[in-house]
């Protein structure tokens, strides 16, 4: 087929991110023609990508993807092969393609109002679209490489996007309150696009150990011969252990997993719309993502090749995954600031994320429901986080200020805004019946699936998470909204400043969002009773026929689909009201009743002063990182540069050359000034050495070389070759 | 063609300095109006090369040997000048302002003898690089090479800033250094083939004792490219001169010697192959060494200087891991280098127009002030950083397959240097170019730039072109790299 005939027949998933990525940069000219223009055009387009994805959806219920569409050769690998340019539609690609491209819509919608007025509009638009363009380029791809393009195009406008407020207007700052140390926004982005470079070039280099192996970077051919390549790759011992970690690398970093989570507290500093959109719903869920996408080469690496080494990569991301819930859910309990408490909450979700696709290689019969787990969490918390994202927006831009501290009270004041974010929250806690609920529960249930001991050992710490999310949503949802008002609003109140709910066009996307992961939730409980209707059913039978297109024949044939017995629901169920009633009974008491107060509990002991302390200081890995990282190189390069560089190497081949100099000045006063050269300097009028001469004296500094000569000296050797030539 | 196109380059040289005269700095319309001339027609060359190699063969006048003069324009020399050509012909058009303001510094006496000179050298510089990228034997490429290196050293040492008589002066003598041992190289490569030609270098292996010519030829280069230990000429040379002629100088390095690379080295793959890891090595300790370096630097050209030296080595790790997809990468990479670097220079020479100085920390804020320099700012950093979609991304990340390629089959040296080529070495590049940007761009104004005044015309005109040519290439890669394979594969054959 040509390249118009495949666009014809495929228009959805080449237009969702070309589309966006025309639109981003028509921005910039519809700016300089007319704002409105602008602002609405990139609605439009951003609608235009929720078009173009939607066309997709009826291959999920016909059961029948297309899947691999190849466009166009890209360029020609090493071994000979092309690069082909193409997309890869599948339940898997096109479910992430539409929560993606509608949840960016709303938020853009939300934009218009949100960032109203701001002067450098042309740039948010332009690296919004381009953002869109680039996530969804990034989960269509058939090929790693183009989704590496697609993931650092995300990266770039993650950036962007983070500096957004370049300016560094000391209000833009984050971090503290002071005495701890705040960063400014710029500062915030350059953090953010180095950490997830450390992921990224891990990922790079293990991209490369899989093409020496299998020779493609096509998904579906790495799968399809993935019993051949991979064997060759057990051959080196380690190797295909390695190849996982290093795989797992980019995802680690680009979802701000531990170790290279540090960055995504600070890409609070963006606006708000961009740590819902990029932040929280989308960017970095690339990294879970392509966590699914490549887990089939290494399940049947596991089971069908039987190498204890490829099962590497589900337990080492199901224990980061597990270790970042626990770790960024400590987090969340103690920040003041409102963002940064709603940026550790979705680390700590995407822990969850994790966790299920890892526990999902535990075992062969967990792979089916680890893998549905993570992606029902997937798209069930871009809606509620998102909710939360933008409810905080219009919190954070009534009350101007970042921290929960200076609000209070705001439950009388933006009545609309408190109810949409305790119905996110009570998802985000995973209170029965909300889409939370379900899909933090099938994570549970792929544990109890795996079955092993060390699946018993990370559910555990998968429940201690989820009660303390629970806590730290009790004590957020109070603190800003129900206790009594700050000192600081009170402040703002004496000075005239009115708070005031959200507009229209900021809380109906909000409601939107609500509305659809309650309608996720209530499916669910439908599910209880009509297996049909549960939205866990419907992923896991989506993500059997993804596999059963891209497996090879023999493997898809043994697929094993689970039957989840009712009691191993009933634990999974059990746990969660376990995790439900001690984070209950935590924030119950310390921050709705406030039967406890907080602070006092904690200066009552010496342990728990320094436990504060140490989760204050985000348990000292952020300052470790800028000690050794920052500080470290920075300082080693000025002592490298003023000791080695500037002392020795550069003087030492001034010297080289002074040596040279000082040996052709002799040899100057010498030969050329006593022998024939002078008198043919001064005395004949010669072309050759006239021009040599000038060309010495300017060495010495007589400025007086006349070029004419050295160019039609030039031309006489010229003409002299052709007439050679001709000879 | 081929010939006429030297002509061309070269003919107007006197023109050039007798209209400066009269016309002052006007002339340098003469000069852009030659090099996009010249550029537009090896752009249309490049699909012509990507089937067939084109060959000019002149007899040698009155030589003892009677050598042939000839030019060659293959799938390497073509897409390879083309885009130096470009960066040239950009170089160009900005440096009528800059220029400008450059001899009203006082320094220089001499009103339209000035421009005469300049553009005249600055000329001639560009066409003897472009005659030692088509020449066939060695003498004609060492001779149109030596022409570059005496024409770039006057205009160091013309048009340079602070103490320019040393700056050029180690120019000068470092680059005869390299030139002189490429001589050697040369001369031995007579001696054991009989031949000047670099078409009778082929089988050169095939003779006892060839391993000397081989590693003399790389040392020669290698100072050209600034190795580490070899460098110490090339901050000051590049900091202190003028924009244009740094921009130009920076291409000239990565492009040439790599030029030089791709076209001398490949013939004595088996007798280097054996040391070929330790080069590479040498390389990515150079591209560390000058990263670690860039991120000490306050100077905006100095930083820049040290960065090219640090990108520039990628190439010579590319030649040296002597598989095609490394030598295709070292090869593309130059490109995307040559391209990103002429870009950099440029902007730190806008950086100094406008504000007056090249210290970093006296700037801030100035994105503002300044967005399309930002914006060609981040397109030069892209491109050396390897991001999509700038043509870097590509051939970075064919270079490094090339590597990696060349770590697995040969040992655990060159393996390892792959993976801290492609890991540790990136990070650094990531480091220091984005402190750079937010350093310069970002965070508050300084009040002495507050009344900054715009970058004039022409310097915009060139950074939307050469970021253009940057994204153009990385969105479709094959526009050149057609050329380059149909090269590689007869060189591999």
């Amino acid at each position: 087929m040509s390249v118009l005939e495949t666009l014809i027949e495929y228009p959805g998933p080449f237009l969702a991110w070309m589309l966006p990525m025309v639109g981003a940069m028509l921005m910039p000219v519809f700016g300089r023609i007319n704002q409105k223009l602008r602002d609405y055009g990139a609605v439009l387009f951003a609608f235009s990508a929720v078009v173009a994805a939607a066309t997709m959806i009826p291959y999920l219920f016909s059961g029948h993807s297309p899947g691999d569409v190849k466009l166009v050769t890209w360029l020609t690998l090493p071994n000979g092969a092309p690069l082909e340019f193409g997309v890869l539609v599948d339940p898997l690609s096109i479910i992430i393609c539409n929560v993606v491209a509608s949840i960016s819509f709303l938020i853009v919608v939300y934009s218009t109002s949100y960032m109203h007025g701001d002067p450098g509009l042309d740039r948010y638009w332009f690296l919004f679209l381009y953002f869109i363009g680039n996530m969804l380029l990034l989960v269509m791809a058939d090929n790693i490489i183009m989704t590496l393009i697609g993931w650092e195009g995300v990266g770039i406008c993650s950036y962007g996007l983070i500096g957004y407020y370049y300016r560094d207007d000391k209000e833009r700052w984050l971090g503290g309150p002071p005495p701890t140390k705040m960063f400014p926004p710029s500062h915030a982005g350059m953090k953010a696009f180095v950490v997830t470079g450390i992921g990224d070039v891990l990922l790079l280099a293990g991209v490369f150990i899989v093409y020496q192996y299998a020779g493609t970077f096509n998904y579906v051919e790495l799968v399809q011969h993935s019993e051949e390549w991979l064997a060759h790759v057990a051959q080196v011992p380690g190797l295909v252990a390695l190849m996982a970690v290093l795989l797992l690398g980019g995802p680690i970093g680009k979802s701000a997993q531990f170790p290279l989570h540090e960055w995504l507290p600070e890409a609070m500093a963006g606006p708000t719309t961009v740590s819902a959109l990029i932040h929280a719903a989308t960017m970095v869920k690339a990294g879970v993502y392509l966590v699914a996408r490549m887990s089939p080469i290494f399940y049947i690496g596991t089971w069908t090749l039987h190498l204890p080494e490829a099962q590497v990569y589900f337990v080492a991301i199901a224990i980061v995954g597990a270790f970042t819930c626990f770790l960024a859910a400590s987090q969340a309990l103690i920040a003041l600031e409102f963002k940064k408490i709603l940026a550790y909450s979705t680390v700590s979700q995407i822990g969850y994320m994790m966790m299920g696709l890892g526990l999902g290689g535990f075992s062969e019969e967990a792979y089916l429901v680890g893998l549905t787990a993570g992606v029902y969490h997937l798209a069930s918390h871009a809606l509620f986080k998102a909710s939360l994202f933008l409810g905080a927006g219009a919190v954070i831009h009534a009350v101007e200020s970042i921290y929960i501290s200076d609000m209070g009270g705001l439950k009388k004041h933006m009545p609309k805004t408190y109810w949409l974010m305790v119905l996110a929250t009570l998802s985000l806690s995973g209170i029965p019946v909300f889409s939370g609920f379900w899909s933090k529960d099938a994570v549970f249930i792929s544990a109890l699936v795996a079955g092993t001991p060390l699946a018993y050992a990370l559910l555990a710490v998968g429940v201690v998470s989820a009660a303390m999310t629970f806590a730290y949503s009790i004590r957020y949802i109070n603190r800003v909204f129900r206790h009594e008002e700050s000192k600081f609003i009170k402040d703002l109140e004496h000075h005239g400043h009115h708070l005031h709910e959200a507009p229209t066009v900021m809380w109906v996307p909000i409601a939107i969002l609500v509305a659809m992961f309650c309608t996720v939730g209530l499916l669910g409980f439908a599910g209880l009773f009509n297996e049909g209707l549960n939205p866990e059913v419907f992923i896991e039978g989506q993500m059997h026929h993804m596999l059963e297109a891209i497996l090879p024949h023999e493997v898809a044939e043994h697929l094993h689909v689970p039957h989840v017995g009712a009691s191993t629901k009933l634990v999974g169920v059990g746990l969660s009201a376990v995790a439900l009633a001690l984070g209950g009974l935590l924030g119950y008491n310390f921050y709705w009743a406030r039967n406890w107060d907080p602070w006092a509990w904690v200066q009552a002991s010496r342990i728990r002063i320094a436990t504060h302390t140490f989760l204050w200081n985000r348990w000292y890995m952020n300052s470790t990182y800028y000690v050794v990282f920052v500080e470290g190189v920075l300082s080693l390069k000025q002592l490298i540069y003023d000791n080695f560089e500037a002392k020795a190497l550069i003087p030492l081949s001034d010297a080289v050359a002074k040596g040279s100099q000082m040996l052709s000045d002799a040899l100057y006063a010498d030969v050329e000034e006593r022998t024939i050269f002078g008198t043919i300097n001064t005395g004949v009028p010669s072309l050759v050495a006239g021009v040599y001469h000038r060309v010495k004296t300017t060495q010495t500094g007589l400025l007086s070389i006349n070029l004419f000569y050295m160019a039609a000296l030039l031309l006489v050797l010229i003409i002299g070759m052709i007439i050679g030539g001709g000879l | 063609m081929l010939f006429l196109m030297i002509l061309v380059a070269f003919l107007p040289a006197p023109l050039v300095y007798l209209m400066g005269k009269s016309v002052g700095k006007k002339v340098s319309w003469v000069v852009f109006a030659v090099l996009l001339g010249i550029t537009v027609v090896l752009g249309w060359l490049i699909p012509v090369v990507e089937h067939e190699v084109l060959l000019e063969e002149y007899g040698w006048v009155a030589s003892p040997v009677r050598p042939t003069f000839g030019l060659l324009a293959d799938g390497l020399s073509v897409p390879m000048l083309f885009t130096f050509l470009f960066v040239f012909a950009g170089a160009t058009l900005f440096s009528m302002p800059y220029m400008e303001r450059r001899f009203s510094l006082g320094d220089i006496e001499g009103g339209n003898d000035q421009y005469a000179r300049f553009y005249t050298l600055f000329l001639l510089y560009g066409a003897s690089v472009a005659g030692s990228m088509l020449a066939t034997n060695l003498i004609e490429f060492f001779l149109f090479f030596e022409m570059a290196l005496v024409f770039s050293w006057l205009l160091v040492f013309l048009y340079g800033y602070g103490d320019r008589r040393r700056n050029s002066m180690v120019y000068f003598i470092w680059t005869h250094i390299g030139g002189g041992a490429l001589l050697v190289g040369i001369l031995g490569a007579y001696w054991t083939v009989g031949s000047f030609e670099i078409a009778d270098l082929a089988h050169i292996a095939s003779y006892p004792n060839v391993t000397w010519i081989g590693v003399v030829i790389t040392l020669g280069i290698l100072v050209k490219i600034g190795a580490l230990g070899f460098h110490g000429w090339m901050p000051g040379t590049y900091s202190e001169s003028p924009a244009p002629v740094s921009a130009v100088l920076g291409a000239t390095s990565v492009m040439l010697s790599t030029y030089a690379m791709a076209r001398l080295l490949p013939p004595f793959q088996p007798v280097l192959q054996g040391i070929s890891g330790w080069f590479m090595l040498w390389a990515l300790a150079t591209i560390l060494y000058a990263g670690v370096m860039a991120l000490a630097q306050r100077d905006t050209k100095r930083l820049v200087a040290y960065l090219s030296m640090s990108q520039m080595n990628y190439c010579v790790l590319g030649i040296f891991t002597y598989v095609p997809y490394g030598v295709l990468g070292a090869v593309s990479y130059s490109i995307s280098h040559g391209l990103a670097i002429g870009l950099l220079f440029l902007v730190s020479g806008a950086l100094l127009y406008v504000t007056g100085t090249r210290d970093m920390t006296k700037m801030g804020g100035l994105s503002e002030k300044l967005p399309i320099t930002l914006l060609a700012t981040m397109a030069g950093f892209l491109t050396i950083g390897g991001v999509p979609p700038a043509v870097g991304f590509k051939s970075k990340f064919i270079l490094l397959s090339g590597a990696f390629v060349r770590g697995f089959s040969t040992g655990w040296l060159e393996l390892s240097v792959a993976i801290l080529a492609g890991s540790l070495a990136t990070l650094v590049t990531l480091g220091y170019e984005f402190r750079t940007v937010w350093r310069v761009y970002y965070g508050k104004l300084p009040d002495a730039l507050k009344e900054v005044a715009r970058v004039p015309g022409p310097m915009i005109v060139t950074f939307v072109a050469l970021g253009a040519l940057s994204i153009i290439f990385g969105v479709w890669p094959a526009l050149f790299t057609n050329a380059l394979d149909a090269f590689i594969e007869h060189l591999f054959h």
